[in-house]
């Protein structure tokens, strides 16, 4: 309303159609207010206001203001698809290199624990000289495997001869009858004592370690 | 809301019908200043429309403290590069476009005059030039419209515009100097 109402003061003042009074009142406001002189200069040159062509520019706003909305809309929609797109791919892409990632680390561990075993070739061979129903509670096959493990960085060669007691699964009271070498001997008596669970009464062995 | 709240809406969420609003009130004050210097009624609707939807983005990024200040330098601004761009080059006086050019939202100047605010007003008065002296005693203190001060003096309208402004321009800086 005010508007239109500064509008037509813009026009009886453009067209001489106001008194001297109100001409000089606007003079005074438009000196303090460049955009309303500017605007007075316009219509003062286009030979007053044109009404008509003032309410179709504000029916090309409201248009204009319906097309960007929907313009808006639609593009909101579609950047919504685009995100939700982008987020599927990326979970899609997280999830296989998972999947390879465990693929692959399994094999490769697998692989190790082969490699290990073809690489050892049985150094270890073990006689029985005297028992009293005694045996490592694994077998003789298990025990022999295991030292010829224990030994692997063990270059010493020879014959140790061990004698000992068994009491709870562990072998008490070792003595080494003999020894080709003195670390060898220690080594074979603390294997046997740490890491081998016995059963049975007590034993005589004789172990031959080979190249 | 008043304008400030509209504004302030309209950065933080980008509602169209916000800078509608905003806008609306300003455009036939637009078209006028578009038409003082495109001098073309299309292009002048045109150009109201277009800074519309300059404003789209700007808004949102600038701080506007008095839109309608802002918005008439930037009107201002859009039609000149306009003009430019045309090369159509025009001839226009400086001095018509001096007094546009620094705009400022009119401040409430009720400062009490002290007496030698009246004396260093008479001086300053004597050293505007004698039509401005002239056309601006008849403005302000006459209260005459120009069309009188026209007819008075003989003087063109729009000279008796340009006297009027840039004398009270010349007033202002005198009255602030120290």
């Amino acid at each position: 309303m005010e508007n239109n109402y500064q509008l037509s003061r813009i026009h009886n003042y453009v067209m001489g159609l106001m008194t001297k009074e109100e001409m000089y009142d606007m003079e005074r406001e438009a000196l303090n207010d460049p955009f309303l002189q500017d605007a007075i200069d316009g219509y003062r040159m286009q030979n007053g206001v044109d009404t008509n062509k003032l309410s179709l520019l504000q029916q090309r706003l409201a248009t204009k203001l319906q097309h960007k909305e929907q313009e808006k809309k639609q593009r909101f929609y579609s950047w919504q698809r685009l995100t939700v797109a982008m987020a599927a791919a990326v979970l899609f892409l997280v999830a296989c290199s998972l999947i390879l990632f465990n693929y692959f680390n399994l094999r490769t561990t697998d692989k190790n624990t082969e490699v290990i075993l073809m690489e050892e070739h049985l150094r270890i061979r073990t006689e029985v000289k005297s028992s009293t129903l005694a045996n490592p509670m694994g077998g003789w096959e298990q025990f022999n495997e295991e030292l010829n493990s224990e030994l692997r960085d063990v270059r010493q060669t020879g014959i140790v001869d061990l004698s000992f007691r068994i009491e709870n699964t562990v072998a008490k009271d070792i003595q080494i009858l003999q020894s080709s070498d003195k670390k060898l001997g220690e080594i074979v008596s603390q294997f046997v004592a740490q890491k081998v669970r016995w059963q049975g009464e007590s034993l005589h062995i004789s172990i031959e370690v080979g190249k | 809301m008043d304008e400030k709240d509209l504004l302030h809406y309209y950065k933080q969420t980008g509602n169209l019908d916000t800078l509608g609003k905003l806008y609306a009130p300003y455009m036939s004050l637009m078209y006028g200043v578009c038409y003082k210097y495109l001098q073309n009624t299309e292009e002048s609707q045109d150009a109201v429309m277009q800074i519309f939807d300059e404003l789209i983005s700007k808004l949102r990024i600038h701080e506007v403290e008095n839109f309608k200040s802002w918005l008439y330098i930037y009107t201002r601004n859009y039609c000149l590069m306009a003009l430019r761009k045309k090369k159509n080059v025009r001839n226009v006086a400086i001095e018509d476009h001096l007094v546009e050019l620094e705009y400022q939202p009119q401040e409430d100047q009720e400062h009490n005059w002290k007496e030698q605010d009246f004396e260093k007003l008479a001086t300053c008065m004597s050293t505007l030039s004698e039509e401005q002296g002239h056309c601006v005693r008849m403005f302000y203190l006459e209260q005459k419209c120009y069309k009188d001060i026209a007819e008075l003096t003989g003087f063109e309208l729009a000279k008796v515009k340009s006297y009027i402004q840039n004398g009270r321009r010349n007033l202002k800086i005198c009255m602030e100097k120290k």
